[in-house]
Formats: structure tokens, sequence, C-alpha cells
């Protein structure tokens, strides 16, 4: 197939590129690079890979990325070529049937696809793992998520208001990419746990809301009381669609936990098991109801309940089993904090894990 | 001539659902939109949205085209 490079237009300067960009649509609001032909075309020599080589096609546009397309949005978010396989691995983990990218970009709820980090890679081009993972400070966290972002709006064509119905979004929408903090970490990897090796670089995607902050202070005991108690409000999305969440501790409970015990697999099963919705508690409070959109597991979870049988002493589970439960270490150990993740529910957005690619 | 079709999807994805249908070549693909579940029509049950969307979805699917 013959190169068919994408068309490149005259710019007096920056600013210039900025209103055009905007205008155009290129980008959701934010400021970014303009991606210049010898700019794009270093990235695509450092992949060693063809241009038009088709990664997928990518809903609800049906937009096709290539690895030019890839490249020209990685260059948008401010990447090295080093960050482009990430991207990468990225995609292709949002291509897979299970996280359903057209309904992620689609939806009413405000998910956004979450990129986890993880594998030497973290360290070798500074991923934010430590204080602050979520947040600002890393050019490798906040371009890789950038790029992700700009290929969702401008190959997936994900528009508020047009394909995009979440009725309100969330920040995340901008960026969403962290990693996972294996110095600090008492556990296993989540990679590792995913069944990859140690020394892989992989990229886990999870479509979820931010995390809800929890300050989880004391010992294990008090740690697991928490989450249980904080877990199962029955506005959370899981009440109505389960699906699965996502558990990113700070370092420092996660130490504590593990100091007494608790294994990653250990702390999944106790959450499951008592991080569970009272029945009695939701029907005295007047919050069960009968109709569809409002039932526990009401939006076509197979074999839910009546909940309208049961009786009050019944606890109900916020997911479907243990392996709906994902836990990270995202962050330092500076203070008790953990972050509570809900994901889409049971129409997709699971988690995928993809190897990172790096060219020999 | 194909089979038959009508979409069935929700309010507010109506313009995705257009944009789709016309990205696949389909720009006049029947569709049936429903209203999203709203606190003022949860009392709407599935065999009612089913019984008020028959005539539509029959005469979609038996339409000539021309």
């Amino acid at each position: 197939m013959a190169r068919m490079p994408s068309p490149v237009v005259e710019v007096p300067d920056f600013w210039d590129w900025h209103e055009m960009a905007l205008e155009r649509g290129w980008t959701d609001g934010l400021v970014v690079a303009p991606p210049t032909r010898e700019r794009v075309d270093q990235m695509i020599a450092y992949l060693g890979r063809r241009p038009d080589e088709v990664v997928g096609v990518l809903g609800p546009k049906d937009g096709i990325a290539t690895i030019e397309q890839i490249a020209i949005n990685c260059v948008m978010a401010g990447c090295l070529p080093q960050h482009a396989p990430v991207v990468i691995a990225a995609v292709e983990a949002m291509l897979e049937p299970e996280f359903n990218l057209h309904g992620v970009q689609a939806t009413t709820n405000p998910c956004a696809p979450l990129v986890i980090v993880n594998g030497p890679i973290v360290e070798e081009l500074g991923f934010h793992a430590k204080e602050g993972a979520f947040g600002g400070g890393s050019r490798a966290s906040a371009s890789v998520g950038r790029a992700v972002r700009l290929i969702l709006w401008n190959i997936g064509g994900g528009i508020p208001g047009e394909t995009d119905m979440a009725s309100q979004g969330q920040p995340a929408k901008y960026l969403f990419c962290a990693a996972e903090n294996h110095e600090q970490s008492p556990w296993q990897p989540l990679h590792v746990e995913r069944g990859f090796a140690e020394s892989d670089s992989t990229v886990t995607v999870f479509a979820c809301q931010s995390p809800h902050p929890l300050r989880v202070l004391g010992n294990a005991d008090r740690i697991l009381k928490l989450i249980a108690a904080s877990l199962p409000v029955p506005a959370v999305n899981m009440f109505h669609a389960a699906g699965q969440f996502l558990l990113s501790f700070g370092a420092r409970p996660a130490q504590e936990l593990a100091r007494a015990g608790y294994t990653k697999a250990d702390v999944k099963k106790w959450v499951w098991e008592n991080a569970r919705f009272q029945v009695g508690w939701l029907r005295h409070s007047g919050i069960l109801a009968e109709e569809q959109h409002m039932r526990y597991w009401g939006h076509g979870e197979e074999g839910a309940p009546d909940v309208a049988t049961l009786s009050d002493e019944t606890l109900l589970p916020m997911v479907r089993s243990v392996d709906m439960i994902h836990v990270a270490v995202i962050g330092g150990d500076s203070q008790w904090w953990m972050g509570f993740s809900p994901g889409w529910g049971n129409y997709g957005g699971y988690a995928v894990t993809k190897a990172i690619k790096r060219p020999r | 001539m194909g089979r038959a079709t009508i979409t069935i999807c929700h309010a507010p994805f109506e313009t995705a659902a257009r944009r789709h249908a016309t990205t696949l070549g389909l720009a006049n693909l029947p569709l049936l939109i429903e209203p999203a579940p709203k606190g003022s029509n949860l009392t709407v049950n599935a065999p009612e949205i089913a019984a008020r969307s028959l005539d539509r979805v029959i005469a979609a699917l038996t339409r000539r085209e021309g």
C-alpha cells in the first residue's frame, strides 16, 4: 500500500495554530502542540512501523487509528517518541471487546479510560507513581494520558453533547493516567497479577470514575472496616449496574494491610464479602423501589435477586464476583489515603492489560 | 434487497446513532427513538413501550424503498 501522509497546512505562528486547532475541532479546548511533519516523522521513525499500519477502528466515529494518526495526536499531546509505544498499547487495550470503547465514549455515565502503567518503563520514563500520582508533575503521565484523550477525541470522535452523552463528564476526561508504585508497594504488581512477567512493561485500561478519596487511617482491621462502610452507598453505579471497580491504595494503607498478612487477593475477598448493601437499611430508608432503573442490579445483570422478597438481614454484594474488584497501589506513603473508582457497570469498560512493545 | 432492519436507541444517543449509520453508509437506516428513563416516566414498563412502538416498527420494516 502506498503511503498517504496527512496533509500539511502552513500557519504563521503558534497562536494562529491554536486558533485553527480550536476552530477545526482538533482539541477539546486545551492548548495542543503543533504536529509538525518533522516531529511526526521522528516519532514514526522511532517506532519503526509503517505510517499507514492500522492499529484499529475507534468508535463512535469509526475513525481509523493508523500509526501516523496516533503519532500526530502524540505530538499534539507533547509526547516524546519513547512515550508512543505506551499510547499504542493503551489503544490496543481499548479495542478489546470487553472494553466496549464505543459504549464508553457514548455513555451518559461520566466514566473515562484510566491508563495504569506497570513495569520497568515506569521508572525509565518517569511516570508518576508516588505523591500526586493522579495529578500533575510528570511529563510521561501527562503526555501519555493527554495523547489517549486526543486520540479518543480526534480519531474516535467522542464529542460532548453530540456523540459523548455523559451528563456531567469529569475532569479525568481531559487526561487520566497514573502508574503503580512498585517501589513502595508490598504487593504483587497489577500486571503480574494479570499474567505478565515482572520484567514486562504494560498498560491496563479501565473505564472508571475519578478516584473518590477515602482516608483510611488505622490498623488493618479498621482500614478494612472503613472500606466496607464507605463503598456500598446506594447511589454508587454498582448498585444498579454491578460491573467492576478499582481500589487504588496509597502506599501507606497498603503497607499496613500487608504487615497484618493481607495479600491483594485477601483484600479483594474481604471487600467482596463485607462491603455489601444492607437490605434492611435500604428498605427502611425508603430507597428500595420496584422500577427497573431504581432496582438493585436492575440494569441487565442476569440473576439479580428480587430484593422485595429478601429479609432485612440480607447483605447484597456490590459486584458479581471477587475478580470484578481491581486493586493497585497508586500514590505515596505520606498519608492514609486511598481511592475508590466505580466502573461503568456491566456494559463494559472492563480492565484490559496489554504489553508495551518497544522498538528494538 | 437485504434484510429489513430497524434500530432502537435511547433519545440521548440519536445523534451518535445517525452519525454511526452514516459512517457505515446507511444514512437512511430507520431508527426507533425511545426516551431514556427519567424520574417522571420510571413507571412506564417494557411491555407498554413495546406496544407503543409496534406500529412504527411494522411501518419501518414493511416500507417500500423508492
